[in-house]
């Protein structure tokens, strides 16, 4: 089977109903005195790339933990794929990629991408396809019997999505993935994951403090403030796909930019 | 590895080892030191040879009491480790305990293994090796099964992980390097226990009776070279550990 027949199955099954696959409605988070997250509510449609922007301590990471149902909010309610977040996650309905790949490095590459299959109970064999189908995906298969130690950070972060992606969650949330590499290898693996992301049809929501990196890769741009962490502006990219490196040379490219640096500026961040 | 590049590793140890009996054996003679408080080591290798027999006996005999503590004691630490952390409660209460037990001094516990097991019981001593080498065990295991970043907790967490299924891709897995590391501290106490043991009443062929009978007849040459058997156990133990450690821990090569 080839990784389109697998890939074209995710597509069939389609958003669920006509409201967002995160929906979230007053959302609130403190830890002790700090208020992390205040008052945030915000629609996500199925299919789109959403990223949080903000600077550093405004809880879009928080936030994402939230929709992930790792942190437990304060105030509000969380809704994902209709249900409440604890059901989405039982359901597998995440795949999750952190600043850090997070590989281990005891496992083939190859078993790394195999992990959550195993937790989730695939027998082997399928496991093993679906692994390689991933690995092709990211450009890897030839790596696959190599260990984490022996691929360089950016190499080892698309396995980390590849990874993710494996089991077909229909949320992919992200969390500064590639805050840790340098320019180049970052833009090269943005252009891989929009790849990615337009072969999948998964929803993502992708934390980052990077400006251009939002615009490049997003449908929306969420602007956060600091202190407490609140949604100031909702920006749209309508910039057309495929986007390549004219994308990022475009007079519209750089007005967004321009804008969404305002917004952030307006809020006082 | 190729033959030279093993070569290469053993020579760096085998040159210092040799490097110091030299220095010993030297210093002995040029310093006039009477043998009674330092016999040179061509001394107690003479006297090794002659007295072979009974002096592999005496090490195996002691040695088979450090390995049948060793792998209960260290069993013993791994899975009381594990269970504290698949169980939070159980947790809290190990490391307290193991500290008593872990400060709880041969000398005391010898005698009264002694007592319970009694004296000509094989296992009174090997009860003696166990309690002291759990302690590292399960303190190491403990530490190791904490290792693991959260984030790759959360990563399960993300699949929905049972806590059973999180203890045996993550927490174990992660432990181990921590769990070599004091499995290595538990081989070479696991010899000095088992003699200090046999100080109180082990049996008459092995090996910590032997030196406290041969010091009492002023034999301390042979003394010595009962401890030189116990040291090349302990070694051969040491280095068990260390062939099981790189089979189960495969280390490849970095990269870039």
């Amino acid at each position: 089977m080839s990784d389109d027949a697998v890939l074209a199955t995710r597509g069939a099954a389609g958003p669920a109903s006509g409201a967002g696959i995160v929906s979230l409605r007053g959302v609130g988070k403190t830890f002790g005195a700090t208020v992390a997250l205040q008052d945030v509510s915000l629609e996500i449609a199925e299919g789109g790339f959403v990223s949080l922007l903000g600077p550093s301590g405004c809880g879009k990471s928080t936030l994402l933990r939230v929709v992930g149902d790792l942190v437990t909010p304060s105030h509000g309610a969380v809704e994902v794929a209709g249900k409440r977040a604890s059901e989405a996650r039982d359901d597998r309905d995440y795949g999750m990629v952190f600043q850090a790949a997070t590989l281990f490095d005891w496992r083939t590459i190859r078993r790394n991408v195999e992990l959550p299959l195993e937790v989730m109970g695939w027998p082997r064999a399928r496991r093993r396809e679906r692994a390689e189908q991933m690995l092709a995906l990211v450009g890897l298969a030839e790596f696959a019997d190599h260990r984490p130690p022996q691929l360089s950070g950016g190499m080892q972060q698309r396995v980390a999505i590849a990874r993710a992606l494996a089991f077909e969650p229909r949320l992919l949330l992200m969390d500064e993935p590639f805050g840790a590499l340098d320019e180049i290898t970052r833009e090269r693996l943005n252009d891989e994951l929009l790849a990615v992301w337009q072969r999948t049809q998964t929803t993502v929501l992708f934390v980052t403090h990077s400006i251009p990196e939002a615009v490049f890769l997003s449908s929306s741009v969420v602007v956060m403030s600091a202190r407490p962490g609140r949604v100031v502006a909702e920006i749209p990219v309508d910039l057309p796909h495929p986007r390549t490196v004219e994308t990022r040379e475009s007079a519209r490219y750089f007005a967004l930019v321009t804008e969404v640096r305002e917004a952030l500026r307006s809020a006082g961040a | 590895m190729s033959v030279p590049a093993r070569l290469r590793s053993w020579f760096p140890p085998l040159v210092t080892a040799l490097a110091v009996l030299a220095l010993w054996e030297l210093g002995v003679r040029a310093l006039g030191i009477r043998p009674i408080l330092l016999p040179p080591p061509s001394a107690i290798a003479t006297t090794a040879v002659d007295d072979a027999a009974r002096l592999l006996s005496a090490v195996w005999v002691t040695g088979r009491t450090a390995l049948a503590g060793f792998v209960l004691g260290c069993g013993a630490g791994f899975v009381a480790a594990v269970a504290g952390a698949r169980w939070a409660t159980l947790r809290q209460g190990l490391s307290v305990t193991g500290v008593m037990f872990g400060a709880v001094p041969i000398v005391a516990t010898a005698p009264i293994f002694n007592l319970w097991f009694g004296a000509l019981s094989p296992w009174s001593d090997i009860a003696v090796v166990a309690l002291v080498v759990c302690f590292p065990t399960l303190i190491g295991t403990l530490t190791g099964l904490a290792s693991a970043p959260a984030a790759s907790h959360e990563l399960l967490a993300t699949y929905g992980a049972a806590p059973r299924v999180v203890l045996t891709k993550l927490a174990i897995p992660a432990s181990l390097p921590f769990v070599f590391g004091a499995l290595r501290v538990a081989a070479a106490l696991s010899v000095i226990a088992a003699v200090v043991a046999e100080f109180f009443g082990g049996f008459r062929d092995s090996a910590g009776f032997f030196i406290k009978t041969l010091m009492a007849n002023a034999d301390y040459t042979g003394a010595w070279a009962t401890v030189a058997g116990l040291c090349a156990f302990g070694l051969l133990l040491y280095g068990a550990v260390g062939l099981a450690e790189r089979a189960a821990l495969p280390r490849p090569t970095r990269q870039g």
